[in-house]
């Protein structure tokens, strides 16, 4: 596990996959031999909830094993947040641009590689509704929720959304986007016949894991540790105001 | 030589735990690789030990996260056998549920057992061979049309829960869940042509 005395540049060489992570956070390479600590602080960064991120990307069942306390929701959100962009402005673009080389070194099967490339166009477009569907309505809604939790406030709106919509009904509905992912690997990996060009449809295939990955890891994050969080907010905002949920769970 | 199938045991009582691992442990392809008494720890075993199958109480995975459990399950594909009290817990289950009940007698929860585990290492089997049958290939030329399930079974003259059996069978032998996946799969392999699909 990664504690804040390490070197960060070790965390890179144990996980090279923290690097888009780590320029998620705003911190550029070339930090010597600093700690993790020192880096942070630099950047002011939380340390805390930089390591959360940077385990929990590491480690598979971290978030099972550790309390997270020490950083708000508004920092989760703006990691999530970043997280988006990371997606729309650059690995989306990646895959979409390997795609189309694909196609263009491809003497037989251009055809087929038109078909999967109109399939991500429907992967991407799935993942950005999801997309604005959180940074609409959900990131809104939690960081108004821990407002209320801090400053013992609670606007007339947001009581009534709360009767409406909790983050119990935002688990419910987070839906898989995952699934045609891991159809799109397997259609080229396994079905797609093969191609006369290896490079690009080897390094769309890695874009496509790390992408995979990095969703996954991001659901985690929102599942794991921004939803419980919530939860207990909410909880205490439904007793302390005397909020009565409107819909009955069947539970 | 087959590798023994992996069991967790997951029950609050010690003394249940002690006799479901006596009677698997019966068993010689069988091998209890943990016994736990609480979330926590299911967890991490699930996901570092990927069991064959969990055993656990009906109450006591009512009270787990079960949508992350499921997923994990799903994930580690380990399948779950649930123990229950026939007596007190007023229970419904489905065809696909597996489970034990606590009151049975030695030889019937052996047997249970044994369906079980055959059942599974029969799914094991078929899953390895990913050629779809004919009947297979006609259900699946359907859905990529972007035919229902409904309309599948009228066209074929089968029922739908036939259809939906084919369509889980089609999945698990391609690895390909989603509808357009299994449409361009399709086009891959000739079962249809790019022109029908369009329509």
């Amino acid at each position: 596990m990664f504690t804040k005395d390490m070197k960060m540049a070790d965390l890179i060489h144990k996980n090279y996959l923290l690097l888009s992570i780590i320029s998620r956070f705003g911190i550029p390479l070339g930090f010597g031999d600093k700690s993790v600590e020192e880096v942070c602080n630099d950047y002011k960064v939380n340390t805390y909830f930089f390591l959360d991120i940077v385990n929990s990307c590491s480690y598979e069942s971290y978030f099972t094993d550790v309390q997270h306390k020490h950083f708000s929701i508004v920092s989760i959100v703006s990691y999530l947040r970043k997280t988006h962009k990371f997606y729309n402005d650059q690995i989306v673009p990646e895959i979409q641009c390997l795609i189309t080389n694909l196609y263009q070194n491809c003497f037989q099967q251009k055809d087929n590689v038109k078909l999967l490339f109109n399939f991500f166009e429907e992967y991407k477009n799935e993942l950005l509704i999801h997309i604005k569907r959180e940074e609409d309505i959900v990131y809104p809604y939690v960081l108004d929720i821990e407002k209320a939790y801090e400053t013992k406030k609670i606007s007339k709106e947001l009581t009534e959304q709360m009767k409406n919509y909790s983050i119990k009904d935002y688990l419910n509905e987070h839906s898989d986007i995952e699934e045609k992912l891991l159809d799109l690997k397997n259609l080229i990996i396994k079905y797609l016949p093969p191609t006369s060009d290896f490079k690009y449809r080897n390094k769309v295939l890695v874009k496509l894991f790390q992408l995979e990955k990095d969703v996954n890891d991001h659901s985690s994050i929102e599942e794991k540790v921004m939803a419980p969080k919530i939860f207990d907010m909410e909880n205490f905002l439904f007793s302390h105001f005397s909020i009565v949920k409107l819909n009955i769970d069947d539970e | 030589m087959m590798s023994k199938l992996k069991f967790i045991i997951a029950d609050k009582s010690f003394l249940v735990r002690r006799g479901l691992v006596c009677t698997i442990e019966e068993f010689e392809s069988f091998e209890v690789v943990r016994e736990l008494d609480n979330e926590k720890s299911l967890f991490k075993a699930i996901a570092k030990l990927s069991p064959d199958f969990v055993i656990i109480n009906l109450n006591f995975y009512k009270s787990l996260r079960l949508k992350e459990f499921n997923s994990l399950t799903k994930k580690n594909k380990t399948k779950i056998i649930k123990l229950i009290d026939k007596n007190k817990d007023d229970v419904f289950f489905n065809e696909t549920d597996y489970y034990i009940d606590i009151n049975d007698s030695k030889s019937n929860i052996i047997n249970q057992i044994k369906d079980i585990t055959e059942q599974f290492l029969k799914s094991e089997k078929t899953s390895k061979n990913s050629i779809l049958s004919n009947r297979e290939k006609d259900v699946l030329r359907h859905i990529a049309l972007g035919l229902t399930n409904k309309e599948v079974a009228d066209k074929l003259f089968i029922s739908i829960h036939t259809v939906v059996s084919h369509r889980k069978n089609i999945t698990k032998k391609l690895d390909i869940h989603t509808v357009s996946g299994l449409t361009i799969y399709a086009i891959l392999n000739k079962i249809i042509d790019i022109e029908s699909s369009k329509s």
